[in-house]
């Protein structure tokens, strides 16, 4: 008994100290409360908004930055979207297939969103897509790559972010002809979205006369990319790598500890503005490509930079951040189009009309509900005494099959078969 | 049990229990699991198709637990694989029916046949290992067949997983939504009740022996590795099925049914309801999808609430909520009757 | 030839920082018979504990002092407050720690936000060193001293020093230990925080060498399971071969067959396993 009184005690001080660790949340005013929040009033009439981005797990940043991206958008709105009051309703995607469509479920059964906005982790997207197609709730996706989720016409989903061999691909002739690297080395991760990525570039790369002389893969979440860097061709003129995230951060550090002199080009995601200050001067001068970097000079991003930057202490925005902010727009523009009650149908067939001029330059919906928009080339450079993308090139109206024929690009085999036949 | 010295917990099996009692309280349980299961036929009418979503995925994890307790608790082998026939499962519906077109009923038998087969290789692999030994051997075992689905994407695609699974196969009327809540329902239950019966059976008595001496069984005629392997082929073939329902409930299957955390959560289930209790698993299954469900809804930090939930189990609940509800029923029964000296409920 | 100079040679290394992370893990579980799943957590406190002082532009090794002795002192903490009372029982011991992993790794996503960081290099170890034609990191080359000087150190510890040989008697025979009026919970104590503190730094060091993620943490203990299984639980020469070993056949895995190398670490672990189960150098338990 004594035993049992004094693990009591122990334990309850215990819970004490672990909630109060809990009181240090800076994310508080999320907590305590069903995460949602009431719509403005609009004279139309008011739309459910699902948000549906992972806040746990390896991709929680990403997931966290389009939230941010889309609730500030709403908030410039004063949360009233084309005469519509715009209810948001958050959900956890989380890190599996399982709770995804738990909670894509949730948003549509019992918060009854209209339109489901986010997914990051291309597997759950993959599940949750059918899902909301049999539950006839339209989808505008912003993180997850896949190429395979946006190749039906007249579909449910629209993709606003990437596919991921889509920004990769404009790179190939830019590397190619513009920078003159005739021999690639491609070093990524060996997973769907490097495969889809390495790909697009190794296409459109040796399609313009150059040739790839190596691929290397290392497995999601390779500790130490040393036996990778030390692979690379010293006779090679350039290295394609593609590595999101912490990996990147990684792959960049080991390249530049083991002086590989070889220049670096990368899919954009490689050096995004979410790991470039991690990265910091092992990212110095790699050229990317990718639809977003915050330099680009106009005002609608502009806007989206000051805010985002005041929104969250002084941190950069970056192309996850655009997609939340951008799908405000999208949302907006397709809403316009609709007088009254806005139907499923409705909803889906102006989203196919969308055209909108978004921080990253025009924007607008291939049949196959993946987006248009403009490729940038960009560099890091130091400016201010902070590394960013600057753009020393656009490729403009981009789309998911560049300059291919769409039936003949989607009569390719899967990239997942092509890996390791382009050095060949 | 609460001194914290003593290594074994209350080791005395749940079954063994059993023919001492007298009729009426032999039945009584029996007879509340039929009220349950046919309270249960009633959850779609009772609740929306959200939580009927969700009782669909507590009944196929509460079979996962209540499989995985025929190692575990039952067998007293502490297994930290069992994603791995969780998701052999899951992938006999996904290569089945997109490359073979499978009916139902064979990606059922398929999946009973591998997953025993995979038990039955965990279980020669860990005839030497025990304790911690055994629980990091069948992680590395595991974690071997997670890097073959992570690879093989010719067959398993890869991280993406293998996605719009058509569910044709299914008779409609229990293809989606409450159909198929009622479908699981009834092959939980006769899945739980054929672990029941072999958990009652000679065979699963003496797996128990096994766990409690194995030089006695040895010395009496029994062969306890064949045991123990057999043990691990009937949990791993009734965990596949579960993966089954799962990827029939999903649509689609990906390595993510077979990571490590889906080892950890369902060791985690069966502790938390109670291990020596052959219901205690289904029940900590339940009470965690349903929590991290709720808490969810409410903030993101649900995995902190989580993690403390998992601390308190620990210190307070380490013979499950059934065993510390068991144990506070015989704390009051002592001293209710204690004059009267129920020496049925003494321990051996 | 010099490449596979530099393969060897990079094997060792990240050998060596997996040696760092398994030493705290050897340690806690060999004496303590403690399976510590929240070892990974502890390495990324350590880490982002250091990231944030020198950040705030504390010295480089005031930073990493501090965040060794924060995380040792909270893993006192965790032994005295939690473990204590589960002590000899490996489930809960698993289910306690799996709670506090999950308890730090998301306050440290909750506090850092999820983007990736890394600590620096320490000062005076960055960039290559160039011997004739070969090159190489100057960091990753201290690593191995390092790490076979935490070994030797760990070693020289339990072995000829007062408290190593009360703690080896306490390990051996609690009971006696009491009885001769060794403070068997205070040595208990001690060793927690040792291990704990070697995770910590092992997360300074180590996320200078591979960057720290609130979900880095897990990723490192399977690593590290690995390692300590390998080389025997409770053996520190063990885990440093072990370390080694896997590091080597990691490499190598690498370059032959990428695809496999999930596949192979894994695999040949559990086989070894299965025919040695206590590891290359495990002692039998007497239990």
């Amino acid at each position: 008994m004594r035993t049992s009184l004094r693990l009591a005690a122990v334990a309850s001080a215990a819970v004490l100290v672990l909630a109060a660790c809990g009181g240090k949340d800076p994310a508080s005013g999320k907590g305590g409360g069903p995460q949602q929040n009431a719509a403005g009033n609009g004279a139309k009439g008011t739309v459910t908004v699902g948000l549906l981005n992972p806040v746990t797990g390896p991709f929680a940043a990403l997931g966290t930055d389009v939230n941010a991206g889309f609730e500030l958008y709403l908030k410039s709105k004063g949360g009233v979207l084309s005469g519509y009051g715009v209810k948001t309703s958050k959900a956890d995607e989380g890190t599996d297939a399982a709770q995804g469509t738990t909670k894509a479920r949730q948003l549509v059964e019992q918060d009854k969103a209209q339109v489901v906005v986010g997914l990051v982790n291309s597997a759950i997207a993959y599940a949750v897509a059918p899902y909301l197609e049999q539950a006839d709730v339209p989808l505008l996706v912003t993180v997850a790559g896949a190429d395979g989720l946006t190749r039906k016409q007249n579909g449910n989903t629209f993709r606003l972010s990437y596919t991921s061999s889509q920004d990769s691909m404009p790179l190939g002739p830019y590397a190619c002809k513009d920078l003159g690297y005739k021999k690639a080395v491609i070093l990524g991760l060996d997973y769907s979205f490097g495969w889809e990525a390495a790909g697009g570039f190794a296409r459109t790369f040796k399609d313009a006369g150059c040739t790839v002389t190596k691929e290397i893969y290392a497995p999601l979440g390779t500790q130490d990319w040393g036996p990778y860097v030390n692979q690379v061709d010293k006779d090679a003129d350039v290295v394609f790598a593609v590595a999101p995230g912490q990996d990147g951060v990684r792959l960049l550090k080991a390249y530049r500890d083991f002086g590989v002199k070889v220049p670096v080009i990368a899919h954009g995601s490689t050096v995004d503005e979410t790991i470039l200050p991690t990265e910091g001067a092992s990212a110095e001068g790699v050229v990317s490509s990718l639809h977003y970097t915050p330099q680009i000079d106009s005002p609608a991003n502009k806007e989206l930079v000051k805010a985002f930057s005041d929104a969250n202490g002084g941190k950069s925005a970056n192309q996850y951040a655009e997609e939340g902010w951008a799908a405000g727009m999208a949302l907006e523009a397709a809403l316009a189009q609709i007088d009254a009650d806005p139907t499923p149908a409705k909803i889906r067939a102006a989203l196919a009309k969308v055209k909108i001029d978004a921080p990253r330059g025009p924007v607008l919906f291939d049949a196959y509900g993946q987006a248009i928009y403009p490729v940038y080339m960009r560099k890091v450079e130091s400016k201010d005494g902070k590394r960013v993308n600057s753009v020393v090139s656009t490729v403009p109206n981009v789309t998911q099959f560049f300059t291919y024929d769409p039936q003949a690009y989607l009569a390719f085999p899967g990239y997942d078969k092509l890996k390791g036949s382009w050095a060949k | 049990m609460t001194t914290p010295t003593s290594t074994k917990p209350d080791t005395r099996p749940a079954a063994a229990a059993a023919p001492g009692r007298s009729a009426p309280r032999r039945w009584a349980p029996g007879a509340g699991v039929l009220v349950a299961v046919a309270l249960l036929m009633f959850v779609p009418a009772a609740t929306d198709s959200f939580y009927t979503f969700v009782a669909t995925r507590m009944l196929l994890l509460g079979l996962l637990a209540t499989a995985f307790n025929a190692v575990f608790g039952f067998g007293g082998m502490s297994s930290l694989g069992h994603a791995a026939f969780f998701g052999i499962g899951g992938y006999a519906v996904g290569i089945g029916v997109t490359r073979w077109d499978w009916s139902p009923g064979t990606v059922l038998a398929a999946a009973l046949a591998a997953g025993a087969l995979a038990g039955a290789v965990f279980g020669l692999a860990c005839l030497r290992v025990r304790g911690i030994y055994l629980l990091l051997l069948t992680l590395a075992l595991a974690q071997a067949l997670f890097g073959l689905a992570f690879y093989q994407t010719e067959w398993t695609g890869g991280d993406n997983g293998i996605p719009n699974i058509p569910r044709d196969g299914l008779p409609a009327a229990v293809r989606e939504g409450d159909g198929y809540y009622r479908l699981t329902l009834v092959v939980v239950v006769l899945c739980v009740a054929l672990l029941w019966m072999y958990q009652r059976s000679p065979l699963g008595m003496s797996v128990v022996g096994t766990r409690e001496s194995e030089s006695r069984m040895s010395a009496a005629g029994y062969r306890p590795g064949a045991l123990r392997t057999v043990a691990f082929a009937v949990s791993g073939a009734f965990s596949a099925v579960a993966g089954v329902l799962e990827v029939y409930l999903q649509g689609s299957v990906s390595t993510a049914s077979m990571s490590w955390q889906i080892s950890a959560d369902v060791l985690v289930y069966a502790i938390l309801g109670g291990a020596r209790h052959f219901f205690g698993p289904f029940l900590g299954a339940v009470a965690v999808t349903g929590l991290e469900v709720w808490v969810s809804t409410y903030t993101d930090r649900w995995m902190t609430v989580l993690g403390v939930v998992y601390v308190v189990t620990a210190l307070f609940l380490a013979d499950g909520v059934l065993g510390r509800a068991a144990s506070l029923l015989r704390l009051a029964r002592t001293k209710s009757g204690a004059g009267s000296g129920t020496s049925a409920e003494a321990r051996t | 030839m010099l490449t596979w100079l530099t393969h060897t040679v990079n094997g060792l290394a990240y050998g060596s920082l997996l040696f760092l992370v398994a030493s705290g893990l050897t340690i806690t579980f060999g004496l303590l018979r403690t399976v510590n799943l929240a070892h990974g957590a502890f390495y990324l406190l350590g880490g982002y504990l250091a990231y944030d002082l020198a950040s705030d532009g504390t010295d480089y090794w005031i930073a990493l002092a501090l965040a060794v002795l924060a995380a040792a002192a909270m893993g006192t903490v965790v032994q005295r407050a939690f473990l204590h009372y589960v002590a000899g029982r490996e489930l809960p011991q698993i289910v306690l720690t799996l709670g506090i992993a999950y308890i730090i790794g998301d306050q440290i996503l909750a506090n850092y936000g999820g983007d990736p960081v890394a600590p620096q290099t320490p000062p005076g170890l960055e960039g290559p060193v160039t011997i004739g034609d070969w090159t190489f990191p100057k960091f990753r080359l201290v690593m191995i001293g390092v790490a076979i000087a935490v070994a030797v150190f760990a070693g020289a510890l339990l072995r000829f020093t007062p408290t190593g040989a009360k703690v080896r008697a306490a390990v051996d025979d609690e009971e006696i230990a009491r009885a001769v009026g060794i403070r068997v919970p205070l040595i208990f104590l001690l060793v927690f925080g040792f291990g704990t503190g070697l995770a910590a730094f092992a997360g300074v060091w180590g996320g200078a060498f591979t960057s720290l993620s609130p979900d880095s943490g897990f990723d490192m203990l399977l690593l590290a399971l690995i390692v300590v299984v390998v080389g025997g639980l409770g053996s520190i020469g063990g885990a440093l071969l072990a370390a080694f070993a896997v590091g080597l056949i990691d490499q190598y895995g690498k370059v032959w067959f990428p695809e496999w190398a999930l596949f192979t670490l894994y695999a040949s672990v559990a086989a070894l396993l299965a025919v040695r189960p206590r590891g290359l150098f495990g002692k039998a338990v007497t239990r």
